[in-house]
C-alpha cells in the first residue's frame, strides 16, 4: 500500500487545481446512475427501524447533551446488512469490523469496490449509522447516501478502490471510526469523504458561523485535503442540478495545539484529521435547527430536494476522486 | 469667552510641541498577554498569546504631560494553530494623574499564520486579513520607570471583506512595560 503524501498546494499562494475534464466526465456519468427516489425511502426505512429498535440504550444521555436521550444502532445495522446482502450485489462482500473495548462493542460495516488501476489507493465514503432517537437527518440521510451510491459506483469500474463504510459509535465520541483507524490505519487512503446530516436547511447562524447568502453547504477540510474540498465545491457547481458549496480549510491538519480536532461541525472525518490523513466533510451551512438530537429529527425535517441533489454530488465526487487524472 | 481662548491656547501649544519636540528620543517597550480574533467571510482565527509592543513618543503636551505615540506590536497567538499579528498605529495618552494614564488609539492589524480560510471559486485560498481597530487602555498605571496595564480593548473591522460583521477584536489582558529612554526634564 502506498502512503499518500499530503499536499499543501495553495498555502504558498498557488491556486488549487480543478478536476480534469476526464474526471468530471466520469463524475457526471456515474451520478446519473443514482436512483434518487431511493434516498427518501431509505431514510424513512432507517428512521422507522430505529423507532422499533428492540435494543435501544437509554443510559448514554451525557453524550447527547440533553436528558433522556435514546441511542439506537442495532436496527440500522440490520437495514445496512440487508441492503448490502442484496442478490444483485453478488461479488462484493460485506465486512464487519467488530471491536470490544471498555465493555463497549462497535461494529463498523463496510463494502469494498476494488479499483481497476490502483487497487491499493482508497477513497473512503463514510457515514455513521448510530443515532439519537429516530435520527432521520442525523444520520439516516448519510447512511442512505452511502448505500444508494453502491450500485452506480460498482457499475462505474473506477481506477481507485472505494470503501463504503458505515461507522458505529460516532454519537459517543467517534468511537467506531477511531477504532477503525487504530486497526486499519490511513495508509493508502487518498481521501475520506464523510456524510453526516446532509439534507437539512440550517438556521442562519451566528457571526462566527453565518455564511454568505446562497451558500447551501460548507465543505470542511484540513490542509492536506484542501484541494479535494475545492474540487468538491467546484464539482457541485457543474452538476445538472448544482449546489452552492463553499470550501473552508482548517489549519494545521485540522487539529488544534491542544491536540483536538477543530471545525464548525465534528464527525468521523475528525478521526482522519487526528491521524494526519485527508478527509473532507460537506455539511449544510448555518447552524443546526432546534430538533437536532431530539425526537423531532423526523423524515419531515429532511429536505427531499436537497437530499437528492446532495446524493448526486456525493456519487459524482467519489467517482471523480477515484478516477486518476490522465 | 475667556474660557474658550484658554482651550484654543492649549491646542496651539500642543501643535507647537508636536512640531518641535522638547524632549529627547523616548522609546517604550511593553510585554503583553493578549487574545485576538478576526472573523469575516473569508478568514476566521486568532488565539491567545504573547505580544511585544514598542512605542515612540512623538510629542508631549505640557504641563499635563499627555503624549502622542506611534506604536507597533508583534504578537504570537495559539488557537487553532499558530497565528501571528503585526499592528501599527497611533495613540493618545492622557496622563490624567501621576499614576493613572489611560490611552486611546487607532491601529491597523495584519493577521497571518494558521487561520480557517475559505477557497474562492478560482481555487485561491483566502489571504491574510487586514483590520482597522480603535482601542482604549483604561487601566494603565505608571511606575517609576515603566507601567502596568490591565484589560485594554481594541475593536474594529477587517478591511475589504464581507461578514456578519467582518469583525476584529483584541484584548490585552495584562501588560508590563519599561521606558527605555528617559526624557529630558
Amino acid at each position: 500500500m502506498a502512503l499518500v503524501a499530503p499536499s499543501y498546494g495553495a498555502a504558498c499562494g498557488e491556486r488549487y487545481e480543478t478536476l480534469t475534464e476526464a474526471q468530471v466526465e466520469k463524475a457526471l456519468s456515474t451520478q446519473s446512475g443514482l436512483a434518487v427516489s431511493e434516498l427518501s425511502d431509505l431514510v424513512r426505512q432507517i428512521y422507522e427501524a430505529r423507532l422499533s429498535d428492540p435494543e435501544v440504550d437509554t443510559t448514554r444521555s451525557e453524550y447527547c447533551g440533553r436528558d433522556d436521550c435514546v441511542y439506537s444502532r442495532v436496527a440500522t445495522a440490520d437495514v445496512i446488512r440487508n441492503y448490502w446482502n442484496a442478490p444483485d450485489l453478488e461479488g462484493v462482500e460485506l465486512h464487519e469490523h467488530v471491536v470490544t473495548e471498555d465493555g463497549f462493542t462497535t461494529r463498523n460495516l463496510f463494502l469494498d469496490l476494488p479499483g481497476r488501476v490502483h487497487p491499493d489507493e482508497w477513497v473512503l465514503a463514510s457515514a455513521h449509522y448510530d443515532a439519537w432517537f429516530g435520527g432521520a437527518n442525523d444520520n439516516a440521510t448519510g447512511v442512505a447516501v452511502v448505500l444508494a451510491a453502491t450500485r452506480p459506483l460498482l457499475q462505474a469500474a473506477l481506477d481507485r478502490s472505494v470503501r463504503l463504510i458505515l461507522f458505529d459509535g460516532e454519537e459517543l465520541g467517534m468511537v467506531g471510526s477511531g477504532r477503525y483507524l487504530a486497526d486499519y490505519g490511513a495508509r493508502g487512503v487518498v481521501l475520506d469523504l464523510n456524510a453526516d446530516s446532509v439534507a437539512f436547511v440550517g438556521t442562519p447562524g451566528s457571526f462566527l458561523t453565518k455564511q454568505p447568502s446562497g451558500i447551501e453547504y460548507i465543505v470542511e477540510a484540513n490542509e492536506p485535503s484542501a484541494e479535494h474540498a475545492y474540487q468538491f465545491a467546484d464539482l457541485a457547481r457543474r452538476l445538472p442540478e448544482p449546489l452552492a458549496a463553499r470550501p473552508i480549510v482548517f489549519p494545521d491538519g485540522g487539529v488544534s495545539l491542544a491536540g483536538v480536532a477543530i471545525g464548525y461541525n465534528l464527525s468521523d472525518h475528525a478521526q482522519f484529521w487526528l491521524d494526519g490523513a485527508r478527509a473532507v466533510f460537506p455539511f449544510p451551512a448555518g447552524d443546526k435547527p432546534d430538533w437536532y438530537h431530539t425526537a423531532g429529527d423526523t423524515p419531515e425535517q429532511v429536505d427531499t430536494g436537497r437530499l437528492q441533489r446532495f446524493g448526486r454530488l456525493w456519487v459524482a465526487a467519489i467517482a471523480a476522486f477515484a478516477s486518476v487524472a490522465p | 469667552m475667556r474660557r474658550r481662548r484658554s482651550w484654543l491656547a492649549r491646542g496651539a501649544g500642543a501643535l507647537c510641541l508636536a512640531a518641535a519636540p522638547a524632549h529627547a528620543l523616548q522609546l517604550e517597550l511593553g510585554a503583553q498577554t493578549l487574545a485576538t480574533l478576526v472573523s469575516d467571510d473569508d478568514t476566521k482565527g486568532g488565539g491567545v498569546g504573547l505580544g511585544v509592543e514598542g512605542s515612540y513618543v512623538l510629542a508631549r503636551l505640557a504641563p499635563a504631560r499627555s503624549a502622542l505615540l506611534l506604536r507597533a506590536r508583534l504578537s504570537l497567538l495559539g488557537g487553532a494553530g499558530l497565528a501571528w499579528g503585526i499592528e501599527a498605529g497611533g495613540a493618545w495618552r492622557a496622563e490624567a494623574h501621576r499614576l493613572w494614564q489611560p490611552e486611546a488609539g487607532a491601529y491597523l492589524l495584519y493577521l497571518g499564520g494558521d487561520l480557517a480560510r475559505s477557497i474562492d471559486g478560482q481555487g485561491q485560498l483566502a489571504s491574510n486579513p487586514v483590520a482597522a481597530l480603535l482601542g482604549i487602555s483604561p487601566g494603565r498605571l505608571a511606575l517609576d520607570h515603566g507601567w502596568v496595564s490591565f484589560l485594554s480593548f481594541r475593536g474594529g473591522v477587517s478591511l475589504g471583506r464581507s461578514g456578519h460583521p467582518p469583525l476584529a477584536l483584541s484584548v490585552t489582558l495584562f501588560e508590563v512595560g519599561r521606558v527605555l529612554t528617559e526624557p529630558e526634564r
